[in-house]
């Protein structure tokens, strides 16, 4: 069982996968604990092992749900305020494109590839032979980031992940944050 | 000679007046102030009922009744500025499109999902993808939204601007009700308003408030719309194992024996009752080693080694983890594909 | 995948988790010059009125007047209405009429047989008893 890249699935080494995930996300920066078979979960998708292995499709689900609130909080927090906002926010720009393009499976799977960390992912190719896009790469690459917000979720807790997602996902000032990702 | 003079004269009177009306609601709607929001008597008594917080101010729940379609699309009247019997008959009710529910009814929709999807999760982790998805369907789906906001007792306005005026109804009691399309026009019995896609049916119209108020009460306080959810969404009764249609239960069983390293599943009848008769009954047990998996009954061998097989698996499927203090969350593998 | 879903509905449960109070408007309908009315206009003009209105802020209260005998209607949030005809009642049965209103929750009264005394949605937790599991055996 080996992954696109050729990585086997059943000799990996922690230092070079999980270990890897978690120095560069900064799991350590916000006390955030996932074990190496939880991350492991987290890097393989649905396709690699046709379910016999295990898999992030929730995780996944979980993730992209929180990721789109967060997301939506963080433009409610950053558009200019008018005479009609609500409690100081401004609910006319929700839903707009640049909101939507903040959490793309592109924007993510962008980050994903900046991180390099998309070649320690677990998944089948529909045909080797072709492009990324004929194999639906962005969709599965984008799985690993919103399984392991899921992840950090269910394990640490919605504190941990909101401190996580909005400090390091959502803030202008860090240079891996979707932000900087997709205004480049 | 008199006599139709005056009616016409009445009659240019009433018009006046009926402009009057329609301008002030006009402003009344695309402003809600909140002194005029609190003359409103179903606005008051909606928010009493749902037992919201004094700093959801009754404008804003106000606003969350408006709906975006609620407004005309824009037919120019500008042209016809030197007639003025056009403007006599105003036929466009203008909702300020700042002040509806459309972004609010977004931002509520990704707190409901979140919020719910992550009950879900903790509470039965082993739920298939397409059983969660339908799961969370059945608490947040469309019709499910609308039945709560029916059971607040959410109003619709129904009668068109004409009545209203004719009535005398004072403009404050519109601001409590649903508006979701222009009330230009009357309702006639028998006509039924045909609407694209079925966007802005009634139900979608209800549904759109609830999130919204939803949205509305996670900006005054985030715990507050999480603890809205639970008691009004959460609290209402799903029987999981209901969701379930098993195709092939038996080789699903068997492959999830395997992967989760079990001993194979096997059938053992464990009590028959009239096997020549005509109406037999057995009981089939199925077993992996000396752990039994599950039970099911039925009239004939086949049908009763399925159940159980069914049995087995929805007890994997809809486990409920009850967690000890300290003890780390179940996270699933997934669902084993056949 | 070998496993489908059914479309559920959740149902509602008033009380479990949020109440909503199930009454939401009480139509006072009363006639100015009529004598059957005299209790209703009594009551209107009394501090009773106010006192009710204030004990019950869930309750949107409309008065209307119109010739004819006077009535109370009360909407619910299941979408019926209950109406009671209170001609030529004094102050104090009309205000037992409105607390009849007010405390319903707008089902249509029913009589409940004997044996209907539990209702619920869900299932037994004894289970249902089985001559098949049964320790001991029927024998004849």
């Amino acid at each position: 069982m080996k992954n696109p890249i050729g990585i086997n699935y059943k000799s990996i080494d922690n230092k070079l996968i999980q270990d890897k995930i978690r120095s560069v996300l900064k799991f350590d920066k916000y006390n955030v604990h996932l074990s190496d078979d939880l991350i492991l979960q987290c890097l393989t998708h649905k396709s690699f092992a046709h379910g016999k292995l295990p898999y992030n499709e929730k995780l996944f689900m979980l993730g992209s749900h929180f990721l789109k609130l967060r997301a939506s909080i963080y433009s409610l927090n950053n558009s200019s305020t008018t005479n009609n906002s609500i409690n100081g926010l401004n609910f006319n720009n929700l839903g707009k494109f640049d909101n939507k393009n903040l959490i793309s499976s592109t924007n993510i799977t962008k980050l994903i590839k900046s991180a390099k960390i998309d070649d320690i992912c677990f998944w089948k190719m529909r045909d080797g032979q072709k492009d990324g896009k004929f194999n639906g790469e962005d969709r599965v690459l984008q799985t690993i980031l919103n399984s392991l917000i899921g992840a950090i979720l269910i394990v640490d807790g919605p504190q941990t992940a909101k401190l996580y997602v909005d400090d390091f996902l959502l803030n202008k000032n860090n240079k891996l944050s979707l932000i900087n990702i997709a205004s480049k | 000679m008199n006599k139709p003079h005056n009616s016409s004269k009445l009659s240019e009177s009433e018009l006046q007046g009926y402009k009057e009306y329609y301008k002030e609601l006009k402003t009344v709607i695309n402003t809600i102030p909140e002194e005029i929001a609190s003359q409103s008597q179903p606005l008051i008594t909606l928010h009493n009922r749902l037992e919201l917080p004094s700093e959801f101010k009754l404008s804003t729940l106000s606003r969350c009744l408006t709906c975006r379609t609620s407004r005309l699309p824009n037919v120019t009247i500008a042209n016809d500025n030197s007639s003025s019997d056009l403007k006599a008959f105003p036929s466009i009710v203008e909702t300020n499109n700042l002040l509806d529910n459309h972004g609010l009814n977004i931002f509520g929709k990704n707190i409901l999902m979140y919020h719910i999807t992550r009950h879900m999760l903790l509470k039965y982790p082993r739920l298939p993808t397409i059983v969660l998805n339908e799961a969370i369907a059945s608490y947040i789906s469309q019709d499910s939204l609308s039945n709560i906001a029916r059971s607040w007792g959410v109003e619709k306005e129904e009668s068109a601007i004409v009545e209203r005026y004719l009535r005398k109804e004072p403009i404050p009691l519109t601001l409590g009700k649903l508006r979701y399309f222009n009330n230009t026009l009357k309702k006639l019995d028998g006509i039924e308003r045909l609407t694209k896609n079925g966007e802005f049916s009634e139900n979608a119209a209800l549904s759109l408030a609830l999130r919204s108020i939803i949205g509305v009460l996670y900006t005054i306080q985030p715990n507050l719309a999480e603890r809205f959810i639970d008691k009004h969404i959460l609290s209402r009764k799903l029987d999981v194992s209901k969701l379930f249609m098993f195709e092939q239960p038996t080789r699903e069983l068997a492959k999830l024996c395997e992967r989760e390293g079990l001993q194979k599943p096997i059938s053992k009848l464990t009590a028959e009752s009239g096997r020549l008769s005509k109406a037999p009954v057995f009981i089939i047990g199925v077993f992996s080693g000396d752990e039994k998996l599950g039970e099911g009954f039925g009239s004939s061998l086949k049908e009763a080694k399925a159940r159980a097989a069914t049995d087995a698996l929805l007890k994997w499927y809809c486990y409920e983890p009850v967690l000890q203090q300290g003890q780390k969350p179940v996270v699933d593998h997934g669902t084993v594909i056949v | 995948m070998v496993v489908k879903a059914v479309k559920q509905v959740s149902f509602a449960r008033n009380g479990v988790g949020a109440f909503v109070f199930p009454c939401k408007k009480i139509t006072l309908q009363y006639c100015n010059w009529g004598g059957s009315s005299d209790g209703i206009r009594k009551f209107l003009t009394s501090k009773k009125m106010d006192d009710f209105a204030m004990a019950n802020p869930y309750l949107q209260f409309d008065i209307m007047r119109k010739p004819g005998h006077p009535i109370l209607r009360a909407e619910y949030t299941n979408g019926r209405e209950k109406v009671i005809c209170i001609r030529n009642l004094s102050t104090n049965v009309i205000e037992e009429k409105l607390k009849l209103l007010r405390d319903s929750s707008g089902d249509q009264l029913r009589r409940w047989t004997k044996n209907d005394n539990v209702r619920t949605l869900n299932s037994s937790v004894r289970g249902i008893w089985s001559p098949i599991h049964a320790a001991k055996q029927h024998s004849v």
